[in-house]
């Protein structure tokens, strides 16, 4: 008889141990004594991991914070965190806004004095530029294409048209020039990114998602916080243990007491929903979405809300927007194409089409 | 339970009349004279015609922008009296003012009812958080379906919004609109004040 140290999959960390768990072992060498050893192995780690969680939980005595701000970002922020003591809370709470200071500094798309505003006087130059500014210029160039141009940082220049009042055809994409022509070239080993286009580009449809990510992720990375769930104007972003439930707000009857249109379980995920419902905008006498589709430069109108859950909030957010402009039978090739990423979309008739990826976290409501 | 710390309402001449209604009530139903139960209970209440149901009641309010930088949310609660003062529906928003303990009653999703241990056990969950498309800062909306507390169906009549803030370091306010809630479109605007910019309470057909 002997004992050997076993690791398990997933390593209890806390109070207890940090590292694997001992376990007795027998060394005998028949069949079925082995068959019976793996088993008691298997039942005594599992049992005694299973234990030591809950013997956790109840020592542990983690409590529940909620912080709540208006115009960060240009809208509201709430942030939930589950901690073990209030001042890892409030740090959590202070790393989060600073981290959405930080990145606004680099990706506002209003500032005139933010990197990115800086980066765009620039035309046709290897410009040196931060990983955070890096980070998101490739993410927008990989969802241009893989969209098919539905996100486009450069529809911009057609909503300002839009807005304008201008609506004639000028900038519309024939179908394949997102993947002839790209916006930019970022070099992140090098650190650089250069401009070619000089139409006028805003990376809002994704920066928020990539801020709220990054700040949530800062939160949970401060010690005693178990938790996150931070919800910056609806681009929600989940890191920690317990899973929580994150509803969907309905476009048609968007008030806070309103029932939402649908109910998930969200663990280390996001979900980003994008729709004309809020800020719209009035065109020829008609409220029309301030969603513009760059395919066509004109503004979306099948889908009324098209929700997003993926492992990142820039994904979600990306995409969401994109699928704000797709038809709902692209969005969902596209969601599943990508493995991890669940989509919700609602169609001006009321219709509501996921994805089987959705409809695994879906939850249904018990009364 | 109502969550209103702040106030507590005025005592109400009704509640005599009401009780001693209910004792006649129960004294006759003991003798088994079940049939004048009717003239227990209702004689004391006027009919009127119950909520339409093509209607809601919509509160939408800003809360005042500080100094054109992010600030803590104040607490806002919002909740609907009877023509009496007594109160009849709660809407509220809650919120925690600072990062002191958890304050968070949320009474808005009451869709499913929590408890994260229970979650373990396979129970019920709450809803967390919502996805939208970007809130307007500051911006949120309430609405009433006409049904109480207790989900039954209001009468149509004169009715009272009150909504109340209070924020940490700074200031309380009290805001209240009556309204005659029937089967005509109403709405009112509401001056603000240092907590909240801007109410609109309409009561409109649902959509």
């Amino acid at each position: 008889m002997g004992y050997t140290i076993h690791p398990t999959d997933r390593a209890p960390s806390g109070v207890l141990a940090d590292g694997p768990v001992a376990v007795m072992t027998s060394q005998r060498n028949t069949a079925s004594a082995d068959f019976v050893q793996a088993t008691m192995r298997r039942l005594l780690t599992t049992r005694l991991e299973r234990a030591m969680r809950s013997w956790r939980r109840s020592t542990r005595s983690e409590r529940h914070f909620h912080f709540a701000y208006e115009h960060v970002l240009g809208t509201s922020l709430e942030l939930r965190v589950t901690a073990v003591r209030e001042c890892a809370a409030q740090r959590a709470e202070a790393e989060t806004l600073a981290e959405i200071d930080r990145l606004a500094l680099v990706l506002s798309g209003w500032s005139s004095t933010s990197e990115l505003a800086l980066w765009l006087a620039t035309h046709d130059a290897d410009v040196p530029v931060s990983a955070e500014l890096a980070e998101v210029l490739h993410a927008s160039a990989r969802w241009r294409e893989q969209t098919r141009g539905a996100f486009d940082p450069a529809a911009q220049a057609i909503l300002d048209r839009l807005r304008g009042g201008d609506t004639d055809d000028a900038f519309v994409h024939a179908p394949g020039a997102a993947l002839r022509k790209p916006l930019w070239l970022v070099d992140r080993g090098a650190g650089t990114a250069r401009r070619l286009t000089r139409r006028a580009v805003t990376l809002d449809a994704i920066a928020k998602g990539y801020i709220v990510a990054r700040a949530a992720l800062r939160a949970r990375a401060v010690e005693g916080v178990v938790d996150v769930l931070l919800n910056v104007g609806g681009d929600v972003q989940h890191y920690g243990e317990h899973a929580v439930v994150g509803g969907v707000a309905d476009p048609i009857a968007a008030a806070e007491n309103a029932p939402p249109i649908a109910v998930v379980r969200l663990r280390n995920a996001a979900l980003a929903t994008s729709g004309g419902y809020r800020r719209g905008f009035l065109l020829d006498g008609r409220r029309v979405s301030h969603i513009v589709d760059p395919r066509t430069a004109r503004p979306a109108e099948q889908i009324v809300s098209a929700s997003v859950i993926a492992p990142e909030c820039t994904t979600a957010d990306a995409l969401s927007t994109a699928f704000s402009v797709m038809s709902a039978r692209e969005s969902v090739a596209i969601a599943d194409s990508l493995g991890d990423v669940g989509c919700l979309l609602v169609e001006a008739d009321g219709r509501i089409t996921t994805n089987k990826s959705w409809d695994d976290r879906a939850v249904t409501a018990r009364p | 339970m109502h969550d209103r710390p702040f106030r507590t309402p005025p005592h109400d001449p009704l509640d005599r009349r009401g009780a001693l209604a209910r004792l006649a009530t129960a004294a006759l139903s003991l003798t088994g004279l079940t049939a004048f139960r009717r003239f227990g209970a209702e004689a004391t209440r006027i009919a009127a015609p119950k909520w339409d149901d093509r209607f809601e009641l919509a509160v939408d309010l800003e809360i005042a922008p500080q100094q054109g930088y992010r600030y803590h949310r104040p607490y806002v609660a919002v909740w609907v009296e009877d023509a009496g003062g007594r109160p009849v529906r709660t809407l509220s928003l809650w919120v925690n003012t600072s990062g002191r303990g958890p304050r968070y009653i949320r009474e808005l999703r009451r869709w499913f009812s929590m408890d994260r241990d229970q979650e373990d056990a396979g129970g019920p969950d709450i809803i967390s958080t919502v996805s939208s498309a970007t809130r307007l800062p500051g911006q949120y909306t309430v609405t009433w379906n006409g049904r109480d507390d207790r989900g039954s169906v209001v009468d149509q009549g004169n009715y009272r919004v009150v909504i109340e803030a209070a924020r940490e370091h700074g200031s309380y306010q009290l805001m209240q609109q009556d309204l005659t809630l029937t089967t005509k479109p109403v709405a009112a605007d509401l001056a603000g004040n240092e907590e909240i910019g801007r109410v609109r309470v309409e009561y409109r057909r649902r959509k």
